[in-house]
This record gives structure tokens, C-alpha cells and sequence, in this order.
């Protein structure tokens, strides 16, 4: 039934048989009046705007992130890529398909434009992050493909190596990052494939992530999740009503192209669960430095109490340990440094001698990796006592251009 | 031409050697070849964007020759064989299209 093509997911089984009875009626209508017929749903998340969505925005429970490799050497190519991920991501955001044809509103003789796997789904909280790694400005030959190389901020560094990285080539880089956060992973992946799919030939997917369980969350409202140790994380995370520290730590507010954006690091962890499970509780209290059931430091109070690294115990040594995990990463302890943590669990079956190959996939957002992150990282693979349980296999960073205005794109400040 | 682009994406998922993409590759060209002047007709687009990527995917299996025939697929590097993966995947999706541009 062609008049279906602009239905969003949402007219189509939830709150509209009458407005899709309307629209049949009708005939062809539009993204625009669609969402706004069906009203847009307590469920989505807008697209556009000065910052992209999915990073302040309320963490989702599931996440799907590709590292993605662009093929061609034509910026105009490029350019008309990211238009068109632009439109769509939208698009879908909105919980409409990729484009107005939708599943089954195309010709019948061609593939159908949305995939459609997610026909029927709400929007379900819908983020989609686009990113720029260090490869697009400049390629490891040191070609400048683009013809930004002298656009690279002095920022972006190349993350070092880090003690401990066991970095596997094929989970390491990318030009080009998509990052779609739903509370449906099934959302989530219909996004990133559909983005994939319009891109075949300019680009080509480098590793993929999906991740569950977020690992921080990101507005005041929201509980502290868990990480596979069954611990509280990220409860020093910057929240979304903390304008001045967003300003301060996690915007890039230089008045370059970058300015409202951000960088995205994303490291896989792998976690030595099997070996974690056979320590004691008060081992892992003391590795943590909080309380395994409540997430309080180990100085007392509740989660949101101010840990006291001072406070002494039997044998006059720190009640939170020296190499304790909230001790090392304190902002307290780092310079007054904070991050924006939003990662994800992730379980990627298990290994071939039975092991789980699960564990944190970290993604944070600063402004400044060099002074935001390489410090605290370093500290930590070097100190802390939970690194001995961890392994980090994968890595990236890029840099989160700023939102883009309706008609715009992601990156027009970047390309123009 | 499904049967072709079936055949391209195939013909990377179980591969013996590279011959079995050239294979396909230069026959969904030679079918091309007479459709062409209707698709340029058409969708100047595609046309322009289906010559492009058969000329690249022949040249990227033009690496591969070895005497007469291919060099064998588990010769290939992994690097070597995402790039003739990602090659047939860039000819294949735009000849999904073809199809509807031609009896749609």
C-alpha cells in the first residue's frame, strides 16, 4: 500500500490507526507532517541541535558503534555521504524510515530503501553520534585526502600506547565513527546498517561494537548502572544539568569548526571475569574502594558521598586503598580532571578455551584527550589494582564535530 | 542481472580463487553492455556510478593475475581480500538498482 511510505513506525501499530486511516486517505504525506499528525512521542530524541544527540542526552540501555573506513579520495563524495546520514539519522530519530518510501513504499521492482527491521518499533530513544578520526584529515601514508589536514586540531592526538594495551589491529581506528544509542538494540543496529548500506562504495566498515547495560549514566535522574565486576562506575560522571562542567571538560569551545563538539574515546576492555569471581567480596570492595551493593566509598556516607582518601584504618593505612580504582580515578587525585563516561557492557560469546569475552566497552567524551585522558589512563594501567582483571583490545578516537541545523549536515563546519 | 549481483556477493563470501569474482564480474559487465544505453537514458546516475565500479573491481582483480588464471584466495592477505570485498559490495549495491531502472 503505497500510502503508507511517510507512516512512522509509531502511526503505523501504536498511536495512530485513525491518523493512518487520515493519511491513507490523503494519499502521499511527508516526514514533516507525519510526526507532527502523530505528535512527536515522549520517546525520541531530537537530532538536531548545537551539540549532537548522544552524548548529554540520557543514557540508553543499548548500544551499536561502527569504526567505519571511507573508500574514496572525493570530498564532494564524502560531503553527500554525510548529508545523506544527516537526513536519515533524523529521519530515524524521529521513528520514521530512512527515508519517506520507507519499507514497502518504493517500487516493487527495486530492494526496498529501508531495511525494515525495525517497522513497527518506537523510536526508542534514538541517538546517532557521527565522528571524525585523525585518518580522515590525514591518511598513515600522510595524505591529505580531503584537503582539511590543516584543519586537524592540535588537540588530536594519536592515542600512545598505554601499559598493558594489547590493542587486536582489527578492532583499532577508523576515519569515520557511527555511534546510535536506542533502548532496542534492535534499533540501534537498524540505524547503523542502514547508514552502512547508503554508503557502500564511499566507505566500508573497519569493526563493529554493540554493547548493553549502560555503564554510566548521565543525568541526575538516573541510577548508577553496573559493570560486569557487578559494581557501581561512573559515579563521578559529569550529569547533563552540570553546564559548567560540560563547558569546562567535555565542549570543545575554541571557536574553531569543533567548537560545540567534542572527542569520543572508545576503548574495549576486556574484563578477566573468571578470575574476578573468585575474589573475595572484601578483595573487591578494597580493589574498587566502594561498597559492592550500594557503590558507597569505603570512608562511609552513601554513593554520592565525598570519598575521604585521608581517612585511616587499622594499621594506619587509608581505609580507601592506595591502588584502589575510585582513589585513581578521582577527579580529586587527576587534577580536577573530569569526563563524560557513556559506555557500555558488551558479551561477545566466549573465547576458544571457554572463557567470556566480555567486558566494558569505555566511551568517553572530553574535550581534550591529551590533557582529559591520556594522564588518567596512564595512571590507571599503571596503578590501579583493577587492571590486573583488565585487557584493552580495542581503541579509537574522534572528534565529535558539533549538531547540525535542520538543512545542514554533520560536519558542514568542517567541509562548508 | 539479481542473479549476477547474487553471484558477485557470493563469490566473496565462499571464494576458491579470484577467478570466481572475475567470473561473475565480467559477465554482469557484458550484460551491462547492452542494457547501457537504456540505463544512461534513464539514470545517468547509475550509469556513471555502475561503469566506475566495474572498471575499479576489474582493475583490483587485475592485481590478483597470476599467469593465466588467479592467484588462490587463501594466497590473499586479509587485507586483500576486505579490499575486493568492499570492491564487489560497491558494484553490487548500485546494481541492486539496476532492475528497476530498467523494467520499473
Amino acid at each position: 500500500m503505497a500510502a503508507e511510505s511517510g507512516v512512522s513506525r509509531r502511526a503505523l501499530f501504536g498511536v495512530g490507526a485513525g491518523t493512518l486511516a487520515a493519511g491513507a486517505a490523503a494519499g502521499y504525506f511527508g516526514h514533516d507532517a507525519v510526526a507532527e499528525a502523530v505528535g512527536v512521542g515522549s520517546d525520541t530524541v531530537d537530532f538536531y541541535g548545537d551539540h549532537q544527540a548522544g552524548i548529554v542526552t540520557e543514557a540508553q540501555d543499548r548500544m551499536c558503534f561502527a569504526a567505519i573506513n571511507v573508500l574514496t579520495d572525493d570530498r564532494d563524495e564524502l560531503i553527500d555521504l554525510l548529508r545523506q546520514w544527516t537526513k536519515a539519522a533524523a529521519n530515524l530519530s524521529q521513528g520514521l524510515p530512512v527515508v519517506a518510501e520507507g519499507v514497502a513504499g518504493g517500487s516493487r521492482t527495486a530492494p526496498p530503501i529501508d531495511t525494515g527491521e525495525a517497522q513497527g518499533l518506537s523510536a526508542g530513544h534514538l541517538s546517532v553520534t557521527i565522528g571524525f578520526g585523525r585518518s580522515l584529515f590525514r591518511s598513515e601514508d600522510g595524505t591529505d585526502r580531503f584537503g582539511i589536514a590543516d584543519q586537524l586540531p592540535s588537540e588530536f592526538i594519536d592515542l600512545p600506547h598505554f601499559p598493558g594495551d594489547q590493542l587486536e589491529d582489527s578492532r583499532v581506528g577508523g576515519d569515520l565513527c557511527i555511534r546510535a544509542c536506542a533502548d532496542d538494540p534492535q534499533v540501534a543496529v537498524h540505524a547503523v546498517r542502514n547508514l552502512i548500506r547508503m554508503g557502500f562504495g564511499t566507505v566500508s566498515t573497519r569493526w563493529m561494537q554493540l554493547g548493553f547495560g549502560r555503564t554510566a549514566s548521565t543525568s541526575p535522574d538516573q541510577e548508577t548502572p553496573r559493570n560486569l565486576f557487578g559494581f557501581k562506575d561512573g559515579t563521578a560522571n559529569v550529569r547533563s544539568d552540570e553546564e559548567k562542567a560540560l563547558n569546562e571538560h567535555i565542549w570543545v569551545t575554541d571557536g574553531s569548526w569543533l567548537d560545540g563538539g567534542s572527542y569520543l574515546v572508545a576503548r574495549r576492555i576486556r574484563m578477566h571475569i573468571e578470575t574476578w569471581d573468585r575474589e573475595s567480596l572484601d578483595g573487591q570492595e578494597q580493589i574498587f574502594g566502594r561498597t559492592k551493593l550500594d557503590g558507597a566509598p569505603l570512608s562511609g556516607g552513601e554513593e554520592f558521598a565525598d570519598p575521604d582518601f585521608t581517612m585511616q584504618g587499622a594499621g594506619k593505612q587509608p581505609i580507601i586503598p592506595i591502588d584502589s580504582h575510585v582513589r585513581l580515578a578521582h577527579p580529586s587525585q587527576n587534577d580536577g580532571v573530569r569526563i563524560l563516561r557513556r559506555g557500555y557492557n558488551y558479551a561477545d560469546g566466549a573465547d576458544s578455551r571457554g572463557n567470556l569475552d566480555a567486558g566494558l566497552f569505555f566511551i568517553a567524551f572530553v574535550a581534550d584527550p591529551q590533557r582529559d585522558y591520556v594522564p588518567l589512563q596512564n595512571r590507571l594501567a599503571s596503578q590501579d589494582a583493577l587492571s590486573e582483571y583488565l585487557l584493552h583490545t580495542g581503541s579509537g578516537l574522534f572528534a565529535i564535530p558539533p549538531g547540525a541545523k535542520e538543512g545542514g549536515y554533520i560536519g558542514q563546519t568542517l567541509f562548508g | 542481472m539479481k542473479v549476477l549481483s547474487s553471484d558477485l556477493s557470493s563469490s566473496v563470501r565462499s571464494p576458491s580463487d579470484a577467478r570466481d569474482s572475475k567470473h561473475p564480474c565480467s559477465c554482469a559487465r557484458i550484460a551491462y553492455e547492452d542494457l547501457q544505453p537504456l540505463v544512461a537514458k534513464r539514470d545517468s546516475d547509475l550509469d556513471q556510478t555502475l561503469k566506475t565500479r566495474f572498471k575499479e573491481l576489474q582493475s583490483q582483480l587485475g592485481d590478483h593475475k597470476d599467469g593465466d588464471g588467479f592467484r588462490l584466495y587463501t594466497e590473499l592477505s586479509k587485507d586483500e581480500v576486505k579490499e575486493l570485498s568492499d570492491g564487489v559490495n560497491a558494484l553490487s549495491e548500485p546494481l541492486s538498482k539496476l532492475t528497476d531502472t530498467v523494467v520499473g
